[in-house]
This record gives structure tokens, C-alpha cells and sequence, in this order.
């Protein structure tokens, strides 16, 4: 099975290139396909990974993001490899204008994240009986945040960039804070940066 | 291209920066990153308790708190009164103070226990081993099977999770905890699982009260059932007593008064 699917990620890896090259080449003469994304995000922390990345596509006419991201926390860092894998959802709410030149977008967002780790797992094992526990290897998480686009050439293969910071949490630490009432953790934020690296048209 | 070589540079600069405030950046919920000040919380404790118990002759009682899970408010009102009461030595948390083993859950927890102004031991629950909950638990509070002597009475905190666990339970380090304090007045065993209930197997469970017959123990105190139940569980002439949950607001105080005998006051709010 492993060997399978290794080779079918090979496969898989040779027929993205080729059509990443395909796209690139042709760039200015056709429009993007639906599928080709709209940029690469990488970002730091935010709960989905020491660093994380992956390819994001911005549509209904840029308002929204969504961002299939894998994340990795080495082990001397979370005490523990940690692979993370993230659909990250971002709304922008506005857009503020500034010299003519510059921009801030605030957004909020949320995402799934699924983390296959030695003691998560999606089928509770066969040792708890019915009903014990439900699968723990997902969650959610809710984000805030602030972006600032930057064009560089429209007509080129890079585009522009954008880069950002947001406060970010889970859902689980909102519920518990809303159930602790005057109880309630402060410190239930965290902060993430990235950059989303944006391709031409 | 240019542009993004000093894209390159310039998200170098900022993440060498984020990384010297980690404190504000979380990773992964879960990571076992334990911040340094939250570390061996167990070693100062013990060694109050344990000085506690050598200038102390008479009657002494001790709280047990028991799954508070996520129930932050219900934990804290619980820790308010163990602070009224001045008659109360020190607190035993007898698991589950986590639910899902989140590094979060163990700091919110963390948080709140530092406002007892008395000192406390942990326990590990099934719940406090979910997802990394285990590294997290020996980094904060060291390893889970303790013991201590106070006012000559022997208290064992003993790791009894089966399932959870990234460890085997130890019956070896039990019997040689109880036979090592053959002296002790009273000698009480604090695990968060009660031996009758599905974690045990059949002979786990035959060979945990036989243990506790054999060396004579006087109280076995758990969690995790959430509900109170107190009696000579097995005919054995062993105590048995589950303490009802902090989720359901309520705990307990064992008290050993000056004839050695133990009694258990419920505390509901």
C-alpha cells in the first residue's frame, strides 16, 4: 500500500509540475484555470504548525480565501512531530486605502485542521467501548486578522504578495471560556504571520 | 524575481523575531512545549506537605478534588472554599483536570491551581494522557506514581489509567510503596480509577484489592465515575471511595482525626 501510494504521489507530483510549468508558459496568453490556485501561503504558528504552507485560491471576486495548508512542528519544538493538515477559510470584511499606494484588509476566518498523530485518531480504537470518546484528531480554530497586499508586476508569473497578522484560537478554548464566565482565561490567543505569495492573472 | 529575494529576506527577518517572542506564538495544540515557569510543580509541593507532616501530630485533613474537565468556574468556586478552610493541609487533584490533553488545558488548569493557598499533588486521569497529555503531565508534574508520608501516614498516588496511558501500570512500584511504609498509622491510595470499573480486567482488578488487603490499606480514594459512593467495596475490609465530580460541583475532605480514624465530609456548592 505504502509503496502505492508513493508512487501515485510521484505521479501525482510530475503532472502538477507539469501543468504549474503549462500555466506559467502560458500565462499571458490564456486565462487561469480554475484549478491552478491563486497563490502559495506560508505561515508562521496560528496553531496549525511550527511553519505551515500550501496552495490557496481567492474567489468571489477576492473576498474569500481558502487555504489547503500542511503544517510541521519538529520535535524539538512541540516536544513531538506534529503534522497538521488545514482547509483555512479567510473573509475579507474591508478594504482601507492609504496614500494611494498602500492597504489594510481586516478578515475573519476559520479553519479544520486534522492532525494524525500517535495518540489522535479517527476511529476511536476498539479497547473503548461505544461511545467513550468521539475521533480527537480534528478541530477548529477562529482567526482575526489584518492583510496587506502588495503589487509587483500584474503581467508576470508573481504577481504581488500579501503578508499578515492575526490573532488566532480554537473553538474548544472559546467554549471553555464562555462556560468559566468571570472565570475565563486571558490568554486564550495566540498570533500567526504569513505571506501569500499571489500569482499573475 | 528580485522582489521575492527580498521577500525571502525580509520573512526571514520576521520570523527570527517571532521566534524570540514565542510566548505569543502557539504552534499546535498539541505541542508538550511546557513554559518553564509551570515546570516540577510537584517538587516544591511535596516538599511543603511533606515538612508540613513532620511538625504535625494531631488531626489533619486533606481535599480531594476530582474531574474538572473544562469546568473552569465550577473549579475555581471549588478552590475558594478549600481556601476558607483553615483546617484543610493540602489538596490532592485526583485527575481529569484536562479533557482532551490540550498544552491549553493543562495551562488553564495551571492558572487556576496556583490560587490555592495550600499546597497540591496531582493525579493523573485517563483524560489528562489524551492526545500529547502524557509528555505534558511529566514535564508539569513529574512522574505520576508518588508517595509521601505525612503525620506517619502513608499517602500513594498511584497512576491507574490503562487505556489512555503511553505507560503500563506499575503493580510493582504499588506493592513496594506499600510495603515500604508497613509502620505508617493509616496508609491511603489515591488513583483516579476505581478497580471496578471497565479499565480494570478481571485479574488487574482481583490483584489491586488483593494488594490493598495484604498491606492493609485503609482507603482507597478515586474519581472518574463522577459520583460518591463510600463502602467496603469487595467485603475486604478495604475503604473504597469515589469522590463526585467538580463538574458536578461538589468534593471531598478526608479527615485522619487523633484516634487514626478516617472520615469524609462531602462538599457540595
Amino acid at each position: 500500500m505504502k509503496k502505492q501510494f508513493t508512487v501515485l504521489l510521484i505521479i501525482l507530483s510530475f503532472m502538477l509540475n507539469n501543468t504549474v510549468s503549462a500555466q506559467l508558459n502560458t500565462v499571458k496568453d490564456q486565462q487561469r484555470n480554475w484549478y491552478f490556485p491563486t497563490h502559495i501561503k506560508m505561515q508562521y504558528a496560528g496553531n496549525i504548525g511550527l511553519v505551515s504552507f500550501g496552495p490557496g485560491y481567492k474567489w468571489a471576486k477576492q473576498v474569500i480565501q481558502t487555504d489547503f495548508l500542511y503544517g510541521y512542528v519538529p520535535h524539538y519544538k512541540g516536544d513531538a512531530t506534529i503534522h497538521t493538515f488545514t482547509i483555512k477559510n479567510t473573509f475579507q470584511l474591508y478594504t482601507f486605502y492609504f496614500f494611494d499606494k498602500f492597504n489594510l484588509k481586516p478578515n475573519l476566518g476559520f479553519s479544520i485542521s486534522f492532525e494524525p498523530g500517535e495518540n489522535s485518531y479517527m476511529r476511536v480504537p476498539s479497547r473503548y467501548p461505544e461511545g467513550y470518546y468521539g475521533p480527537n484528531c480534528f478541530y477548529a480554530c477562529l482567526n482575526l486578522g489584518v492583510y496587506s497586499h502588495f503589487n509587483i508586476d500584474k503581467e508576470s508569473r508573481f504577481s504581488g504578495f500579501d503578508v499578515y497578522i492575526e490573532a488566532n484560537t480554537l473553538a474548544d478554548y472559546v467554549f471553555y471560556n464562555i462556560l468559566a464566565q468571570e472565570d475565563k482565561n486571558n490568554n486564550i490567543f495566540s498570533l500567526a504571520l504569513g505571506v501569500n505569495i499571489c500569482f499573475g492573472p | 524575481m528580485k522582489y521575492l529575494k527580498k521577500i525571502w529576506f525580509v520573512g526571514l527577518v520576521v520570523l527570527l523575531l517571532a521566534s524570540s517572542c514565542e510566548n505569543y506564538f502557539e504552534v499546535s495544540p498539541y505541542s508538550a512545549d511546557v513554559k518553564s515557569n509551570m515546570k516540577n510543580t510537584h517538587v516544591r509541593n511535596m516538599t511543603d506537605i511533606e515538612k508540613m507532616g513532620s511538625n504535625n501530630s494531631g488531626e489533619f485533613k486533606f481535599a480531594v478534588l476530582a474531574d474538572s474537565h473544562y469546568n473552569y468556574h465550577e473549579l475555581s468556586t471549588a478552590i475558594s472554599i478549600v481556601n476558607s478552610r483553615s483546617d484543610v493541609d493540602f489538596v490532592i487533584i485526583d485527575g481529569d483536570f484536562c479533557d482532551h490533553g490540550y498544552l491549553k488545558e493543562y495551562e488553564m488548569f495551571f492558572d487556576l491551581a496556583q490560587k490555592l493557598n495550600k499546597p497540591y499533588l496531582t493525579v493523573v486521569g485517563n483524560h489528562d494522557y489524551r492526545s500529547n497529555g502524557g509528555k505534558i503531565y511529566r514535564k508539569m508534574y513529574g512522574q505520576p506514581n508518588k508517595r509521601f508520608i505525612y503525620n506517619n501516614n502513608l499517602f500513594v498516588l498511584f497512576d491507574d489509567v490503562f487505556w489512555e496511558s503511553d505507560v503500563d501500570v506499575d503493580f510493582q512500584w504499588l506493592e513496594e510503596s506499600l510495603k515500604s511504609a508497613a509502620y505508617c498509622t493509616n496508609r491511603i491510595v489515591i488513583c483516579h480509577i476505581p478497580p471496578f470499573d471497565g479499565q480494570f480486567t478481571d485479574d488487574k482488578e482481583l490483584l489491586y484489592d488483593s494488594l490493598m488487603v495484604k498491606y492493609q490499606v485503609d482507603y482507597s480514594i478515586h474519581g472518574h465515575v463522577h459520583s460518591y459512593s463510600l463502602g467496603d467495596y469487595y467485603n475486604s475490609g478495604v475503604m473504597y471511595l469515589t469522590v463526585e465530580s467538580i463538574l458536578d460541583k461538589e468534593f471531598a475532605i478526608v479527615s485522619v482525626n487523633s484516634a487514626d480514624e478516617i472520615e469524609v465530609e462531602r462538599i457540595r456548592f
